[in-house]
């Protein structure tokens, strides 16, 4: 299972991401873009088509969820070498994958091998649940969704906070949440991420986990 | 910090909003033409209340000052009231000897403009203009010229319903629906919208400056552009064989376009004046109807029609619409007259340049010709190249090549080639007839071609090898399409062959002119394909649901929210592919109405 976890930031501040996803995929890889909405996508594929091309990536798939969706693009991208699951508002997201029925097929396309990417809201589906865009609330995503289920991918067992700032605020919230959880909460600043490579996890940046209510390790 | 924050829009709103309020029906035309209008009298109107102000556009006629915040204030509303708050004092008040206070008279007197109007059956545009329409004036800002005038002032005597009954009618009769001379708030709606949407992408049109509303949803939509007159303001003098006038008329017309800045080096003698005039009215029409048929844009072009400005801009949005597919077989239905299709509008703008010919001849030879000496006249040709060329450029941009290539791929065979393989499926129509539609009939096209240059380029970036004739089907297969329609016959099959042959060879030309790689020339396709070939385009019928959402919503809206959620939809409408991020956030509440109204747009992608 390869995966990679953005917490958001700029270009200049990803290098070192983006270039360990660059030693994980195939020579001339095919890259599907899922933006969380597909208002602004055009523009923010742009971007992205933009960084990834600095390194020899050129082929690449658009692929809006909420808006109705063409059979022959959707087979090209279950055939692509790398999905990236873009920022945006988490909530609407994973309504959008689940009323798509897309939350399995992305597993299945995990399991037999292609690479999985998301930023921001793309990186929180892909860990159990995606209670961390909920809080704190003075930085969180707005359930306008109204989703009750809020289980996501479920494709490691820690949580994902991304945008992380070293604050009291902050750490307070996520120590009072990993109170109740059983499981660690990445918390990552923006540049930063975690690349899981079947068992091994590797952390870019600036993170910080919180676990039963603890703030525990600092990476790196 | 919140005090300063108030003392800084104080000083704002204490800006004066003199320009607005100098509106008072002072016009030019007034002593150039006075047998082009009729000359109302208007008074106050009471109650009303801003319902919409467009406040980019009064900043770019300078109505108000650049760095006024984008939102209303009291003094601002009460000045657009003062000005645009008005209804005239017509035939019908002075039969009935109707008395009004005189604190309610306004200072100035305002033109109904007379033009020929189809409906009219007298077709000489003796008693046929503007019904419920008067020009509140003209402004003035940085070179620029600007008419303004306002939909829903009253009844004039040139309405149809005057012409039909020979009577006139008060202001606001509820017998008799369009000639009473009043607006509605959800055309003028419908007109803001789609005229900003527009305008945002290049397309010529009027643009509402405010919506002043009153009770049972009725308005007054301010309007503006850089000049409002219209073909039929012309055509009518020739009908009458008033060359003097018409005459006054052109040369008003070009002094104007030159002084705007439109037309540049114009000559300075009358008779080169005239034929400048004339060159450019030809391109204009032929130009305007190969960009009305490429983006789906339906304008009852008829030639005494009153749907278009002289520039080739839109005006009155009662008919317009803009398909989602190539519709040609929908037609308007106006009261028992049927408009023309999609596909007859060139025919139609056509007409309209030959009228304009007949009409220089008439001022150079100072004697009127019929129209029909002209309808093999050489200049014709003009039109019929430069609508060909037009067309040739539309479809370049609309695969997504960049405007620095348009002039040397327009000319390649490829692409002659290409336009008649997306032709073929782009006018195919449904095998399931003509039917009836609210407001005319239609015959269901079946095939979206935007959808295909959407994601031809994303298929072809991974190995450079054509799509199946299946897949080809299944990518432009509308929702309109039953079975029967989807069926590959070894003719479609060839064009597809022939689409994706001629498609490539533009590709590898334009690489070639670029130099580039074949590969990145596909990824800069796909991605500026993504915006101009955007899946979610507005269409006539999501305007009118839309609307109506606006109009359900409103109670809780304030001028400045709807102005606020407008510009996001024009932007999330935006097809130039250089676009910017709207980075602007709306409050919760609005967000939810923004997403509802991309919602209906998806919904209606297809329809009419």
């Amino acid at each position: 299972m390869k995966l990679i976890l953005y917490s958001g930031g700029t270009e200049k501040e990803n290098t070192e991401l983006d270039l360990s996803l660059q030693k994980l995929l195939p020579k001339d890889p095919l890259v599907t873009y899922i933006p969380s909405s597909s208002l602004d996508a055009e523009i923010h594929f742009s971007r992205y088509v933009k960084r990834l091309k600095e390194y020899d990536i050129h082929k690449f798939i658009h692929f809006p969820i909420d808006i109705p969706s063409d059979p022959v693009l959707e087979a090209e991208v279950w055939k692509s070498d790398l999905i990236h699951l873009d920022g945006g508002n988490t909530f609407y997201f994973l309504a959008t994958l689940r009323k798509k029925k897309l939350l399995g097929k992305l597993r299945t396309f995990v399991q037999e091998g292609g690479i999985l990417s998301g930023e921001s809201a793309g990186a929180i589906l892909q860990t159990p649940n995606i209670a961390t865009a909920g809080f704190p609330e003075f930085d969180c995503d707005e359930n306008d969704v109204n989703l009750k289920n809020l289980s996501a991918l479920n494709l490691v067992s820690f949580e994902f906070a991304p945008h992380f700032v070293n604050s009291k605020r902050y750490e307070e919230a996520y120590i009072k949440h990993t109170k109740k959880t059983s499981i660690p909460l990445y918390a990552c600043k923006d540049g930063g991420g975690i690349i899981v490579n079947g068992n091994n996890l590797q952390f870019i940046g600036k993170i910080v986990c919180f676990f039963k209510g603890k703030k525990l390790i600092r990476f790196p | 910090m919140k005090q300063k924050e108030t003392k800084k829009k104080d000083l704002v709103t204490q800006k004066d909003y003199r320009k607005i309020e100098k509106l008072t029906g002072e016009h030019p035309l007034k002593a150039l033409l006075p047998d082009a209008y009729v000359s109302y009298p208007a008074r106050t109107r009471k109650n009303g209340r801003i319902t919409y102000f467009n406040f980019h556009l009064a900043k770019e006629m300078g109505l108000i000052q650049k760095e006024h915040p984008l939102e209303m204030n009291d003094i601002l509303e009460e000045s657009l009231l003062k000005t645009f708050s008005l209804v005239i004092i017509n035939e019908y008040d002075e039969e009935h000897k109707k008395k009004f206070k005189e604190e309610d008279i306004k200072p100035g007197t305002y033109m109904a403009t007379r033009y020929l109007q189809p409906q009219h059956k007298d077709n000489l545009g003796l008693s046929s203009g503007d019904g419920r329409s008067i020009w509140n004036g003209y402004t003035e800002y940085k070179g620029k010229t600007w008419d303004i005038s306002s939909r829903g002032t009253g009844a004039t005597r040139l309405s149809p319903a005057t012409s039909k009954y020979g009577r006139f009618f008060e202001s606001g009769d509820p017998t008799i629906s369009y000639g009473c001379g009043y607006a509605e708030l959800d055309e003028a709606l419908e007109g803001a919208f789609f005229s900003e949407v527009l305008h945002r992408n290049h397309i010529k049109t009027e643009r509402t400056l405010a919506i002043i509303s009153f009770e049972k949803d009725l308005v007054i939509a301010v309007r503006a552009y850089e000049n409002l007159l219209r073909p039929s303001h012309f055509f009518r003098y020739i009908k009458q064989n008033n060359l003097e006038s018409l005459r006054k008329m052109a040369l008003y017309y070009i002094e104007r376009q030159e002084s705007n800045g439109v037309w540049q080096n114009v000559p300075r003698e009358e008779k080169e004046r005239l034929d400048f005039f004339l060159r450019k009215q030809i391109e204009i029409f032929a130009r305007t109807a190969a960009t009305f048929e490429d983006d789906y844009i339906f304008c009852w072009m008829d030639w005494d029609g009153d749907n278009i400005l002289m520039d080739g801009g839109i005006i009155d949005y009662g008919s317009v619409r803009q398909f989602g597919l190539y519709h040609h077989g929908y037609k308007f239905d106006d009261d028992g007259k049927f408009s023309v299709t999609i596909e007859q509008q060139k025919t139609k703008a056509r007409y309209i340049a030959q009228t304009f010919i007949q009409v220089v001849d008439a001022l150079q030879k100072n004697k009127k010709t019929t129209i029909k000496e002209f309808e093999n006249h050489k200049l014709l040709k003009i039109f019929d190249d430069h609508f060909e060329e037009c067309k040739n450029k539309n479809l370049i941009h609309k695969i997504g090549f960049e405007d620095h290539l348009l002039e040397t791929l327009a000319h390649s065979s490829y692409l002659k080639n290409f336009r008649e393989s997306f032709a073929f499926f782009e006018r195919v129509q449904s095998k399931t007839g003509e039917y009836k539609v609210s407001d005319g009939v239609s015959h269901d096209a079946v095939f979206c071609m935007r959808d295909i240059l959407r994601e031809l380029p994303q298929l072809l970036l991974r190995n450079y090898e054509a799509i199946s004739p299946e897949d080809f089907i299944e990518i432009i297969r509308s929702s309109y399409a039953k079975e029967k329609d989807l069926i590959i016959t070894p003719t479609r099959k060839e064009q597809i062959t022939l689409f994706q042959k001629n498609y490539m060879k533009l590709l590898e030309k334009a690489s070639q002119l670029e130099k580039c790689s074949l590969q990145d020339m596909l990824l800069k396709i796909t991605l500026r394909s993504a915006v101009i070939n955007k899946y979610d385009r507005i269409t006539g019928d999501s305007i009118t649901i839309i609307a109506d959402k606006i109009i359900k919503s409103r109670p809780k809206l304030n001028s400045t929210q709807i102005f606020q959620i407008l510009e996001r939809f024009i932007s999330y409408q935006d097809l130039n592919p250089e676009k910017a991020e709207q980075k602007e956030k709306l409050n919760p509440k609005e967000e939810k109405l923004l997403f509802a109204l991309f919602s209906i747009v998806r919904d209606y992608r297809e329809g009419l």
